[in-house]
């Protein structure tokens, strides 16, 4: 069985969240097309079309190959003027194992927390809204084809009901909005695997900062690296989006904050959505565009002043570093390249202001325990040296977050809302080539939020003894 | 923006119309003080915001500096009248708990006696 996602056409009520394309419109902090990519999953699906349209590159940068699913995805263009069955009809002998068909915003609800069933073999299901949603699933393509274009198919319609699923056609803020509500009251942890969801229903994400006097009554979802102020009172059913800062006293409600939102101080937001400095009526429909930043605010921009003075002062003292070890690694590179001992190879990268680039990694070819000059390169930090060389020119920090590799932590990437690619990291200590992605991301994320010349310190010192350490260790550094 | 005032049952009645932002606040505190002064039998005061979209943090201060002023003669201020945009400043901000809030002028004249 194989899936066509179609997800081109646009919806002007998508604007008024900021968030375009509807595929990526936040439904409990996930986006509505990681459903849909997970129903697959569970269907069995591998093969997976999306039709794309306004907001490609938004939709094609978060799906990505459809890895990260497991699931391959490839891509396609229709015309705005096709109807969207008419691509089913160009290579109809594609589907012939069976076909999952969507087109529009639809949201496919779970029933029961027990997810959605299986289709039968020889199911017909169907769905079509009013607002131009389409959802079937069927066995046969030529019957579901002949079925849109107005032909009776051979076997009966079977509604999606029977697969323990609702799709909720989503064409306005409201629906965005009741949709956002239902799973904050609870219905979250019907897409939660086991071991995930709170016994309460809430769900709070990575780096979340909430102090004893805040009160939060469940059931509420929290995203990433959020900071809760002192006394903040978060009701039931509020959804709360990634990067959000919520100011003392503000009191939330039944309500969605989208990302990257500040939340002023005694601030008071009931049955509303919240995106930077707007807010939304979802009932009546009203859109409010405030400029008092200090009511609601986009969140500032993660590199500041105190992040640009770590820059420069790093790059004083990479330049520093530089010149002190070019010498021993002309020397000890020329010994052991001569030698056989090892040598470097560029890789990609991702870099500062979403640049690639290449860095000359250092290979060793023995164990570090059987050479001394290898230890020795090592421990002197000598591998750094081309990384520091980029650090010069600008490519990287001095201190930060470990470098992410092209194409395998692309995810990663993306998900990191501060990405600051230093020579100097948290890993840099365990002289390691091939980290765990679980620890990358880790460090990443703790860095992201602790970072400070002191924290740059704190990494150069236990790098650097770390690494000297060496000389004086015969086993091999285990991460 | 513009203002009027008047007085009905012995209260102050004061309609404002546009935008009340950070633009027209001084203007609208000027007006407000030389009419105050000029009716010091009148302690209840009505603003009436019906003529009003918008309203932002400064036009709210205004608002709040005017109770205070009213309050000090020992009266009472009133809003009446608020759009759907302003209703829901009102909301955010708190300001509902500060305000005794009318759907129109009679209702809020009545409160007053």
């Amino acid at each position: 069985m194989k899936a066509v996602l179609h997800v081109g056409f646009s919806r002007k009520w998508t604007h008024s969240l900021g968030v375009v394309p509807w595929p990526l419109v936040p439904l409990g902090n996930r986006p509505l097309i990681d459903y849909w990519l997970e129903l697959c999953v569970q269907y069995g699906i591998q093969d997976v079309r999306l039709i794309l349209g306004d907001g490609a590159e938004h939709v094609e940068n978060y799906v990505n190959d459809g890895a990260q699913w497991g699931l391959h995805v490839s891509y396609a263009f229709l015309r705005d003027d096709h109807r969207p069955v008419s691509f089913l009809q160009r290579t109809p002998e594609q589907w012939r194992d069976g076909l999952l068909f969507l087109s529009g915003p639809l949201f496919p609800r779970r029933l029961t927390n027990a997810g959605a069933a299986r289709p039968d073999e020889n199911g017909f299901y169907f769905q079509e809204d009013e607002g131009g949603g389409l959802c079937a699933i069927c066995r046969r393509a030529d019957e579901l084809v002949a079925f849109c274009s107005g032909a009776p198919g051979a076997s009966r319609v079977r509604t999606f009901e029977e697969l323990g699923l609702a799709l909720d056609p989503i064409e306005s803020t409201k629906e965005f909005f009741t949709i956002n509500m239902r799973l904050a009251e609870g219905e979250m942890s019907r897409y939660l695997a086991p071991g995930y969801g709170a016994a309460d229903g809430s769900c709070v994400g990575f780096n979340v900062i909430i102090p004893l006097s805040a009160e939060i009554a469940p059931s509420v979802i929290i995203g990433n690296d959020c900071r809760i102020g002192p006394m903040v009172s978060v009701g039931h059913g509020t959804v709360i989006g990634n990067r959000v800062v919520v100011d003392r006293q503000a009191e939330l409600a039944r309500c969605v904050i989208l990302d990257g939102t500040y939340i002023g101080k005694q601030v008071e937001i009931h049955d509303k959505i919240v995106v930077a400095g707007r807010v939304i009526d979802p009932d009546e429909g009203i859109i409010l565009e405030l400029k008092d930043t200090w009511l609601l605010a986009k969140v500032a921009p993660l590199l500041q002043t105190k992040d640009k003075c770590c820059a420069v002062g790093g790059w004083l003292l990479a330049v520093l570093l530089f010149c002190l070890q070019i010498p021993p690694f002309l020397v000890l590179y020329g010994l052991i390249h001569w030698l056989g001992l090892g040598s470097f190879k560029r890789q990609l990268f991702h870099g500062v202001h979403l640049q690639m680039s290449r860095i000359a990694v250092f290979h060793p070819t023995v164990a570090l325990s059987s050479s001394v000059l290898v230890r020795l390169f090592y421990a002197l930090s000598l591998d750094l040296t081309p990384r520091m060389g980029g650090a010069l020119l600008g490519r990287w920090l001095l201190c930060g977050q470990e470098p992410l590799r092209v194409p395998e932590d692309n995810a990663l990437r993306g998900e990191l809302a501060g990405y600051f690619p230093g020579v100097f990291s948290y890993a840099t200590a365990l002289c390691h080539d091939e980290k765990p992605p679980v620890i990358i991301a880790m460090n990443a994320r703790y860095y992201a939020h602790c970072r400070s010349v002191r924290e740059n310190a704190r990494i150069l010192r236990v790098a650097f003894a770390n690494r000297l350490a060496l000389l004086f260790k015969k086993i091999e550094p285990s991460v | 923006m513009s203002i009027s005032f008047q007085v009905r049952d012995g209260v102050g009645v004061v309609v404002v119309t546009g935008a009340l932002t950070s633009a027209g606040v001084d203007s609208f505190r000027e007006q407000f003080v030389s009419w105050w002064q000029g009716v010091p039998g009148v302690r209840n005061v009505i603003v009436d915001l019906t003529n009003v979209d918008f309203l932002d943090s400064s036009g709210l201060g205004s608002l709040i500096a005017l109770l205070k002023r009213i309050s000090d003669r020992g009266g009472d201020m009133k809003i009446v009248g608020l759009q759907k945009k302003v209703r829901m400043i009102f909301e955010i901000t708190r300001a509902y708990k500060i305000f005794d809030i009318f759907d129109n002028t009679d209702e809020a004249i009545k409160a007053c006696g």
